[in-house]
């Protein structure tokens, strides 16, 4: 007789589920087995492609523990002050008997604060889950990971459009252009970024953080725009990889890296439009993405209700404005 | 998001500033209730010895070196400023943004529409109480060049660089 997964689930209930179910999730995660769900292969139908999270691969959280945090006198909620690396002007060229100026330094601090992310508490009575050939239950868990992870995306995706600003040459919350659109007649390099995702049009792109003396970190577009590197011709990447991504598509390319620059590439094209690039510097020049607590499935049974939610504790922020620039090759 | 910066710089002293010999010309008072001050502006002494922003005929003008918001200005009750009868370079951000202060020699005073800035007069002008020169290309854009930013800390990095050297109004017996 075919085991009713969810009826082992409610059987084994037991004070270490939260914990086992948690772990268990957490570690499919670090294994990217959740990414693409659909290739698992499940006894149910799915209705569209799910994936995990695109900003902790920009911005790798890194746990932050009670003596870490930082106090403010005006309430009790934990921050963290971060330090960020002070400038000034530079060397200079004098004759004999005479000094340099005075120079005050001083080096600038920002505050990450934290907060709560939650999904809604699923419930559901044990005896209708009797119902489900398919572990409903762990597909609900799972889901409620990548929504943990879709609402980090957004929040990540607002801040950096807030901090991107308009098409102009003072736009970015640095004070310069960090919003670039193609065939613009606003920004001066409406000419360089017209014509698609050319290999010309990608090189200039690369360029743009190095603007602001910083390195590409991660480059991030939905699977869409990723698809315009299959219109690469042999002249442009050879034979063989023309060749390959001709069969394979995008996999093609082995790892998703573009000029010496990862790539990611996300389905949510609600949060990354078509035609859209983002470009980011390095993490240790970007900012920082603490996890209080990481995420953690609670599951509750009384008589015959299960209730879950995941929940999580996190605090980010992108304390180098000049990390960040979008390229938007809508015309 | 970011960091925080300030509206304005603080100050910076180019030349004539060493804060722990006694040469230096400073003084530090309490600050009137009345008023919060910036590192930079022109403040002077009241009648009870207290900051306030802005200057007054016949009294010497300082530059604050420290906001009044400062913890260890709140903490000693007191404001370090340098004298305008002291002779410093200084680069201040707190300037009329109206005027043009570009250029080298010009002569510099304490606004009288907005206490605590800085902004310029005609030389001759009768009543003008003159607290310094401008220095440097006086009016200069520290974030101007191409590269990464200088000033870090301010929102920008405008800043209007004279040399202190004050010349009070003197009016002739009658």
């Amino acid at each position: 007789m075919a085991k009713n997964p969810n009826t082992d689930l409610i059987e084994k209930l037991d004070p270490d589920l939260n914990r086992e179910l948690t772990n268990s999730i957490l570690d499919a995660r670090n294994g990217e087995k959740m990414t693409k769900l659909a290739a698992a292969g499940e006894d149910y139908i799915r209705t569209h492609i799910r994936e995990s999270g695109f900003m902790r691969k920009i911005l790798p959280p890194k746990p932050i523990s009670n003596e870490e945090l930082d106090r403010v006198v005006e309430h009790d909620r934990p921050v963290r002050f971060e330090e960020l690396e002070t400038n000034h002007k530079g060397a200079v060229s004098l004759p004999f008997n005479v000094t340099s100026d005075t120079e005050f330094f001083y080096g600038p601090k920002g505050q990450i604060d934290f907060h709560t992310i939650r999904t809604p508490v699923f419930t559901k009575n044990v005896n209708e889950l009797r119902t489900y050939h398919h572990d409903i239950q762990k597909v609900v868990t799972e889901h409620q990971l990548n929504d943990i992870e879709t609402r980090e995306d957004a929040a990540f995706i607002d801040l950096c459009n807030l901090i991107v600003g308009t098409v102009s040459p003072t736009g970015g919350k640095s004070g310069l252009q960090q919003h670039f659109k193609a065939g613009d007649g606003t920004n001066n390099t409406s000419e360089e970024l017209s014509g698609g995702m050319s290999k010309e049009v990608y090189v200039e792109i690369q360029k743009k953080l190095e603007n602001f003396r910083l390195n590409n970190g991660v480059m991030l577009m939905n699977t869409k725009t990723a698809k315009e590197f299959s219109k690469y011709d042999s002249l442009a990447i050879g034979d063989t990889m023309a060749g390959k991504m001709f069969k394979e598509g995008l996999k093609g390319m082995g790892d998703a890296v573009v000029g010496g620059v990862p790539h990611v590439y996300t389905i949510k094209d609600d949060l990354v439009a078509d035609n859209v690039i983002f470009c980011f510097t390095e993490p240790n020049y970007l900012g920082r993405f603490y996890t209080l607590q990481d995420i953690q499935l609670f599951v509750k049974r009384e008589d015959d209700q299960i209730k879950m939610y995941a929940s999580e504790v996190v605090g980010a922020g992108i304390l180098n404005v000049a990390g960040v620039v979008k390229i938007d090759l809508n015309e | 998001m970011g960091y925080y910066q300030r509206a304005k710089r603080r100050v910076n002293v180019l030349r004539g500033f060493d804060g722990c010999e006694p040469t230096t010309f400073t003084r530090q008072a309490a600050v009137s209730e009345e008023v919060t001050v910036q590192s930079g502006q022109v403040i002077s002494l009241n009648g009870s010895g207290e900051w306030i922003l802005g200057a007054v005929d016949g009294k010497t003008p300082y530059i604050a070196l420290s906001d009044s918001i400062d913890t260890d200005v709140k903490s000693s009750g007191l404001l370090p400023a340098l004298s305008c009868a002291g002779r410093f370079e200084i680069e201040t951000a707190f300037y009329n943004e109206t005027t043009d202060l570009t250029g080298e020699d010009i002569p510099v005073i304490a606004d009288p529409g907005v206490a605590g800035d800085v902004t310029d007069t005609p030389i001759g002008s009768a009543e003008a109480q003159v607290i310094g020169f401008t220095s440097r290309g006086g009016l200069t854009n520290l974030n101007s060049a191409s590269g990464p930013k200088v000033e870090v800390n301010a929102v920008d990095g405008n800043i209007v660089t004279f040399t202190t050297n004050w010349q009070p109004v003197v009016t002739a017996a009658t």
